[in-house]
């Protein structure tokens, strides 16, 4: 049954895919993950007014300690993305950032 | 002096370097080789996972020329009065259950299976034991890496749902049907009314007093006991999606249908998903749900592939999207970076929106 083997291949796949030059996200705390998730919305949207609200919160909770410095960093990045017009550059680091949350 | 020379014939053999030369080369083709090789037998699957899902819509258009309805999401004795003794107090789902799949068989050659069904009985009545473990080619779709053999239905906590005698294993089904943006699942029993979004452009909220009647809740064509027509579907049939891919890799759906207290659980994990209610067995939707809105007070929507990887959601794994089947028997090829709003239009029978292209 190739089942098994397609799956390890898909894994070494997607591996190889995600490794080179990627960033490689790394886990972010729950706060962060909502608002990679809200800035996907954003993006996929190419909402500027909500970009520019999103990055408020963003700098708001890393005043507060809510958000760490690496998780703020890679938001931040995102945003530079976007407020260039990058949308879908911006989009794209929304979803790795996600999927490197993922655990199988 | 006459001197005898015999003459050796040269046997030579390959150098150590010329068998490394050939062997980069034969690995540097294979490298190029496989790529090409593996993206020519998912295209096999990719074609195969279409057809199985155009065969779906046909057999909706035929069991709708029949029935003169679509075929119900799942059948619930929900509001039954006295209440079904199975009736789940959460959900209030009820036997018997079959769910959308089920009611197709008589349209996908599988007559005699669906001949040997007592429809006005639970699915999980022991009679059904060994037919509702028949694997259905129909419902499979190669391209999903996850398993093919029947699975046992779980509870909240992942162990077999208690229903009967026995657990209740089901055969799967890759492909589920769509419940629209706006659903109650779990929460269709405990309260009688929910907050929704009213539309999906304003966000303006509003609530709805349903007792526990999913058609005044759900703007999708399928869900617990629907009855769509195709006159209902008011945004055009070609505007809405019916079916939809999941893979088993996510998690576990059947052709079946759906027992009242099962949750579906997620085979990998996100910060977000987990167990969600018996519906999902064989429904999806796309969110907005409930008017829930995210962090920054967006409407959450989660198309096909995203990576919140809910039980709920569409799920494909086709590189870089999935295939959607549309209320007129045609499929889509729907990118992993779809619109958000056109998806959740397109999720919907009657947002009234304008044609745009999914």
């Amino acid at each position: 049954m190739p089942k098994p083997k397609q799956r390890a291949a898909r894994r070494l796949l997607i591996v190889l895919l995600v490794l080179p030059g990627c960033g490689a996200y790394d886990k972010v705390g729950l706060l962060a993950y909502e608002q990679v998730k809200s800035l996907y919305t954003v993006c996929n949207q190419k909402n500027a007014e909500q970009l520019e609200r999103a990055a408020e919160k963003i700098a708001e909770a890393h005043e507060v300690g809510k958000l760490s410095s690496q998780e703020v960093e890679w938001l931040e990045a995102i945003i530079a993305d976007a407020r260039s017009g990058q949308w879908k550059v911006a989009a794209t680091k929304c979803r790795r950032l996600m999927e490197a949350q993922v655990e199988h | 002096m006459y001197e005898f020379y015999v003459s050796r014939p040269k046997v030579r053999g390959f150098t150590l370097i010329e068998l490394l030369v050939v062997i980069s080369i034969l690995g540097v083709l294979v490298a190029l080789l496989l790529p090409a090789v593996q993206a020519a037998r998912e295209a096999a699957r990719r074609m195969q996972c279409v057809n199985n899902l155009k065969q779906l819509g046909l057999a909706m258009q035929m069991y709708e020329g029949s029935q003169k309805r679509l075929p119900p999401g799942y059948v619930s004795h929900s509001r039954f009065s006295p209440a079904p003794a199975d009736r789940d107090p959460t959900s209030w789902d009820a036997s018997p259950g079959w769910g959308w799949g089920a009611h197709l068989l008589d349209y996908i050659e599988a007559s005699n299976l669906s001949n040997a069904l007592d429809r006005a009985e639970p699915f999980w009545a022991t009679k059904h034991t060994s037919l509702i473990r028949t694997s259905i080619p129909t419902f499979i779709c190669p391209s999903s890496s996850g398993a093919l053999e029947p699975f046992v239905i779980a509870d909240e906590a992942g162990s077999p749902l208690a229903l009967g005698s026995s657990q209740i294993e089901v055969a799967r089904s890759h492909y589920v049907a769509n419940h629209g943006q706006e659903s109650c699942w779990g929460d269709c029993g405990g309260s009688a009314s929910q907050v929704v979004f009213a539309d999906i452009y304003s966000q303006a909220k509003q609530t709805i007093t349903h007792d526990r009647d999913v058609s005044l809740i759900a703007d999708g064509p399928f869900y617990r006991n629907s009855k769509t027509r195709l006159q209902e579907v008011t945004d055009g049939l070609s505007n809405t999606i019916f079916l939809g891919e999941h893979s088993s890799f996510l998690s576990e759906k059947t052709w079946v249908g759906v027992a009242p207290g099962a949750f579906t659980h997620p085979l990998f994990s996100s910060p977000e998903n987990g167990p969600d209610t018996a519906a999902t067995l064989v429904l999806v939707h796309a969110g907005p749900s409930g008017g829930e809105e995210d962090v920054n007070g967006l409407p959450i929507i989660h198309p096909l592939n995203f990576p919140t990887y809910h039980v709920g959601q569409m799920f494909s794994e086709h590189p870089g999207g999935g295939n959607v089947g549309l209320g007129d028997g045609s499929t889509r090829f729907v990118t992993n970076d779809v619109d958000l709003i056109i998806w959740a239009e397109y999720s919907s029978i009657a947002e009234e929106e304008p044609s745009r292209e999914l």
